[in-house]
């Protein structure tokens, strides 16, 4: 059960896109993050279920933020969606702990699609 | 300019800054699988300015400090306008290694690599930029302006056609080489209304 979700990611027309393809059936607050150090400072604070993930972002990037939680052995689920469609920033991503890479643009079904394959409906 | 200024409010300026960003994560792929290395890329920066202000906005950016070699890529259609990539000249040097060329690098090669790597960067970058915004864009090939130059010698007034600059800046950096590639997309006046209609309907479908 999804209790809470954190939305990382400096453009507010991508966090808006994100919230908008959440599934209905998470009836739960959602925090939102313009940036790496504040995403950590919320996720420490509210402690959300799943976490939604920019990897290019100001402060600290996506990279970092998922170095900071591996480090601290943090388990709740990230799903990173970036611009970065790099072969190699997929994997530092997961390599980093990421459960799943959503690439932008991107689309409410991919979001949905992820979101079911993790198990996290 | 004010009238103008007013026009890209933030929630516009935010929409166009996420269209470059995924434009330019498509435009850094492009350059990683050219040099099979990972490219940092950065936030885009947004400026609208006068011309004759463009001096002063672009040096406060430290990249720009060394020589560069600059070249232009101009496009047109619904969209109209040029794309300046610098390169930074000791990056120069190395695109020969990265490119795979073995022994000296001849003056015709490097100038056919910078060719094909703007080419590369600003195609990659106005394709993505096209595609999501539902816009027809064509290019006239690229061309180098200056080999040996500053950004206060190439921006000196007078230089760019423009009275007024829109200037999305990217940058992309190859990780473990000295090569760093600024781009800079200009759009022209005639390309801001159609530009700002079409923000307006992504940013209401949301």
């Amino acid at each position: 059960m999804i209790n809470s979700v954190l939305v990382v990611d400096d453009s507010k027309m991508s966090r808006k896109l994100v919230i908008k393809s959440l599934p209905v059936e998470w009836d739960s607050p959602i925090f939102q993050a313009t940036n790496g150090v504040e995403a950590l400072d919320i996720f420490h604070e509210k402690k959300p279920d799943v976490m939604f993930l920019d990897l290019t972002m100001p402060e600290l990037d996506g990279f970092g933020v998922l170095a900071a939680l591996q480090k601290e052995g943090n388990q709740v689920p990230v799903i990173v969606i970036s611009a970065d469609v790099q072969t190699e920033a997929y994997e530092r991503a997961i390599g980093l702990g990421a459960r799943a890479f959503i690439q932008k643009p991107m689309s409410p079904e991919d979001v949905k699609k992820v979101v079911q394959e993790l198990g996290l409906l | 300019m004010m009238q103008i200024k007013e026009q890209f409010d933030e929630d516009r300026r935010d929409a166009l800054q996420e269209v470059v960003n995924i434009a330019m994560g498509q435009a850094g792929n492009s350059l990683a699988k050219l040099f099979d290395t990972f490219v940092e890329l950065s936030i885009p920066k947004f400026h609208l300015c006068d011309v004759a202000e463009l001096n002063k906005v672009l040096a406060k950016n430290d990249a720009y400090s060394e020589t560069m070699t600059i070249l232009r890529q101009p496009f047109s259609g619904q969209l109209r306008g040029e794309g300046i990539t610098l390169f930074n000249n000791s990056g120069v040097n190395e695109l020969g290694g990265l490119m795979g060329y073995e022994g000296e690098v001849t003056f015709g090669n490097e100038r056919e690599m910078l060719l094909d790597v703007c080419s590369i960067l600003v195609g990659a970058c106005l394709n993505g930029v096209a595609s999501q915004m539902e816009m027809a864009i064509s290019y006239t090939a690229p061309t180098i302006i200056s080999t040996n130059t500053t950004i206060e010698e190439f921006f000196k007034p007078g230089s760019v056609q423009w009275r007024y600059a829109m200037i999305m800046e990217i940058r992309l950096t190859l990780e473990q080489y000295d090569f760093t590639s600024n781009m800079l997309l200009f759009l022209s006046e005639d390309s801001f209304q159609p530009l700002i209609q079409k923000l307006d309907q992504m940013l209401d479908e949301l």
